[in-house]
C-alpha cells in the first residue's frame, strides 16, 4: 500500500475534527474525498502532509510502509507534494520561478537548478496550461490561474503521492476538467496516488477510482463511485433529499438536487 | 543580460565614488584625503557606515522573506528598539568599556533585540499567516513597550545621558564615544558571517515566503530555519544598534530597491541589498555631517526618507487588494 491511516484521531483542543479514520490507498489510483463543510477534509489533509501538531493526534499515517514522521522533511517533499486552498504571495515572483520551486527538494543550498530541472518545471508548466503565463508575475495573476501554477509546482516535485486540497477551486470548466483529466494520466502513465478533496459530487464521480465520503470527522462509506454516491449514503449526510443519475456517455454516476 | 548582473557593473564603481565621497566629507571640510588626522577620524566612520546599511539591508530583506511581509524591517518590528534598550542598558551598568564594552554592549543589544522579534512573532502569528497587518501593529505594541523602559533608564541616567541619547538618535559618530574600535571588528565579524549566511539560504528564503504550509510542504524544516534566519537578522541589528544605535528604515526601503532591480530572489536580493545599503548609508551620513552647521544624526536623514517610501509602499498595497 502507499498509504496507510489507522485509526487516525485529531482534536483542536477539546473539539473533535477526526475520529477514528482507517484506510488503505494502493499505487496508481485517484481517490476523492468529500463531505459537507466542517467535516474534516482539510483536517485529514494536514494531517496527511504532516503538518498538525503531533500532540492532538492519535492513531498511525504510513507512506510507503514508513511512519510518516520518520521522514527528514526534503524526504517526504520528493515522496508527497501537497496543494493547499489558500495561495498567498507576498511578492512578485514569475510563475515560472514558482513552478521551479518544487524543484527545490532536490538542490542544495546554493545549488544552481539544472537543465533537469528545467525541463521537468516546463512540462508541469505547459501541463497546468500556464506556458503563456510563465513570465507573468504572479500577483497579477487570477485565482484560477495562480491555482494552476501552485499545481504545477506541485507536479514538478515528481512525487509518487498527490495530495491536492481542492485543485479545481476558482477553475472554470474547461480547466476543471483538464486538471482532472492530467491527474487521471499521472495515475495511469506514472503510478501517481492522488488524494482529491472535491467538493463537486459530479466531478468526483467522473474523476476517481474511489471515495470516501467524511461526516462529522468519521469516514461514514469509502468505496467506488457507484457504491458511494447513492441517496442513501449522501442523503443523511447532506441531509438534504438527491437523486442519482448516471452519465450518458460514460454511465458513471452523477447527483442532481 | 540579466538585469541583477548589469546593475553590478554600475554599483561597484559608484560605491568606489561613495566611498571617497564618505572619505572627503566631514565639519573639518571638503577633502584633506591626505591629512592623517582627519582620515583616522573619517575612516573608521566610513567602514562603520557601509557595514551598518549592509546589515540593516540584509537583515531587513531576510525579515520580509522569513516573515512573508513585505513591510517587515528591523526598526519597525521593534528590533532596533529592543536591541537600543539593551545597549541602554548595558551603558547604565558602565559595560561600555575596553574589551568588556566590546562583547558586552552587543550581548545585551542581542537578548532585547531577539526578544522583541520574538515578542512580535508570538504576537501577530494568525494560525499558519503572518498577516502585513497584524505583524506592523504588534512591531507598534513591542516598540511602545521598548520606548517606556528606555525612558525609563534616560530618567535614571546620570552622566551616560549624552552617550544614550546619541545611541537612540542613531549616529555613525559614536563609535568614538565608546572608545572601541575592538567592537568595530567584533560587529564586523558579526555581520559579514551572517550575511553570507542569509545568502546561503537564498532559495530557502523564497521558499519561506511562500508561507509556513507551502515551505514545508516543498522539504523546509521550517521552524528550524526561520529561528535560525530570525536569529542571524537580529545579531546583525544588534551589532549596528551597539556601534550606530537606532537607524530607521534602510532595512525597509532597500531591499525593495534591490527587488525593482533584481527581481524578488533572494539569491540575487540579498548580496544587491548589501551594497545598496553600504552605499546608501555612507551617502545619507555624508549628508548628515555637511548639510548644516552642525552634524545631523544620520537616523534623522534615513527616516526623513523612509517614511514618504514606507506611505508609497502602504498605498501600493491597498491598491493591489489587501
Amino acid at each position: 500500500m502507499m498509504m496507510e491511516v489507522k485509526n487516525l484521531s485529531y482534536k483542536y483542543g477539546p473539539l473533535k475534527a477526526l475520529d477514528d479514520v482507517s484506510f488503505s490507498l494502493p499505487k496508481g489510483k485517484v481517490i476523492g474525498l468529500l463531505g459537507p463543510n466542517g467535516s474534516g477534509k482539510s483536517t485529514l489533509c494536514l494531517c496527511l502532509a504532516g503538518m498538525l501538531d503531533r500532540k492532538g493526534s492519535s492513531g498511525e499515517i504510513k507512506l510507503a510502509e514508513q511512519d510518516l514522521g520518520s521522514f527528514a522533511p526534503e524526504i517526504l517533499a520528493r515522496k508527497m507534494a501537497v496543494v493547499f486552498q489558500d495561495n498567498h504571495f507576498s511578492f512578485d515572483y514569475t510563475a515560472y520561478e514558482i513552478v521551479l520551486m518544487g524543484r527545490s527538494p532536490y538542490l542544495r543550498p546554493l545549488q544552481p537548478e539544472g537543465p533537469e530541472d528545467h525541463r521537468i518545471a516546463e512540462k508541469a508548466i505547459r501541463d497546468c496550461d500556464c506556458y503563456a503565463l510563465k513570465d507573468r508575475p504572479v500577483k497579477s495573476l487570477s485565482g484560477g490561474e495562480r491555482q494552476r501554477v501552485v499545481l504545477a509546482r506541485a507536479l514538478a516535485q515528481a512525487t509518487p503521492v498527490l495530495l491536492l486540497d481542492e485543485p479545481t477551486n476558482h477553475l472554470d470548466l474547461k480547466h476543471q476538467k483538464q486538471i482532472l483529466s492530467l491527474i487521471r494520466e499521472l495515475a495511469q502513465a506514472s503510478n501517481v496516488l492522488s488524494l482529491v478533496v472535491l467538493h463537486d459530487l459530479n466531478l468526483a464521480g467522473q474523476f476517481c477510482d474511489y471515495l470516501m465520503l467524511l461526516d462529522q470527522g468519521r469516514l461514514v462509506k469509502q468505496g467506488t463511485p457507484e457504491e458511494v454516491l447513492t441517496p442513501g449514503n449522501l442523503n443523511p449526510v447532506y441531509q438534504i433529499e438527491v437523486h442519482k443519475i448516471s452519465h450518458p456517455l460514460t454511465g458513471r454516476p452523477q447527483i442532481i438536487i | 543580460m540579466r538585469r541583477d548582473v548589469k546593475a553590478w557593473f554600475y554599483l561597484l564603481p559608484l560605491s568606489l565614488l561613495t566611498v571617497l565621497l564618505g572619505l572627503a566629507s566631514g565639519p573639518a571640510g571638503f577633502g584633506l584625503l591626505n591629512d592623517p588626522q582627519v582620515m583616522a577620524i573619517r575612516l573608521p566612520r566610513v567602514m562603520l557606515g557601509m557595514l551598518a546599511g549592509a546589515g540593516l539591508a540584509s537583515s531587513g530583506a531576510a525579515l520580509q522573506a522569513a516573515l512573508g511581509n513585505p513591510l517587515a524591517e528591523p526598526y519597525l518590528l521593534g528590533v532596533s528598539g529592543g536591541a537600543a534598550f539593551g545597549a541602554a542598558l548595558a551603558l547604565l551598568l558602565g559595560l561600555s568599556a575596553g574589551i568588556g564594552g566590546a562583547l558586552g554592549l552587543p550581548l545585551f543589544s542581542l537578548a532585547f533585540g531577539l526578544l522583541a522579534l520574538y515578542a512580535v512573532y508570538r504576537l501577530s502569528k494568525v494560525g499558519f499567516r503572518l498577516p502585513a497587518e497584524t505583524v506592523i501593529l504588534s512591531g507598534i505594541i513591542v516598540n511602545a513597550f521598548f520606548s517606556a523602559l528606555i525612558m525609563l533608564l534616560l530618567a535614571l541616567a546620570g552622566r551616560q545621558l549624552q552617550e544614550m541619547i546619541y545611541l537612540l538618535m542613531g549616529n555613525l559618530g559614536m563609535i568614538f564615544g565608546t572608545q572601541s574600535l575592538y567592537l568595530l571588528w567584533v560587529c564586523a565579524a558579526i555581520i559579514i558571517l551572517c550575511t553570507a549566511y542569509l545568502w546561503s539560504q537564498g532559495r530557502n528564503l523564497d521558499l519561506l515566503s511562500l508561507g509556513e504550509q507551502p515551505a514545508q510542504s516543498l522539504g523546509l524544516p521550517v521552524e528550524k530555519l526561520k529561528v535560525r534566519i530570525l536569529v542571524a537578522s537580529a545579531l546583525m541589528v544588534a551589532a549596528v544598534v551597539s556601534l550606530a544605535g537606532v537607524i530607521g528604515f534602510v532595512g525597509l526601503v532597500v531591499p525593495h530597491l534591490a527587488r525593482m532591480i533584481a527581481g524578488p530572489k533572494n539569491s540575487r536580493l540579498v548580496p544587491l541589498s548589501v551594497v545598496l545599503g553600504a552605499n546608501l548609508l555612507v551617502l545619507a551620513d555624508a549628508l548628515a555631517r555637511t548639510m548644516a552647521p552642525q552634524e545631523i544624526p544620520v537616523g534623522v536623514i534615513t527616516s526623513l526618507l523612509g517614511v514618504p517610501f514606507f506611505i508609497y509602499l502602504l498605498r501600493r498595497k491597498k491598491r493591489s487588494v489587501l
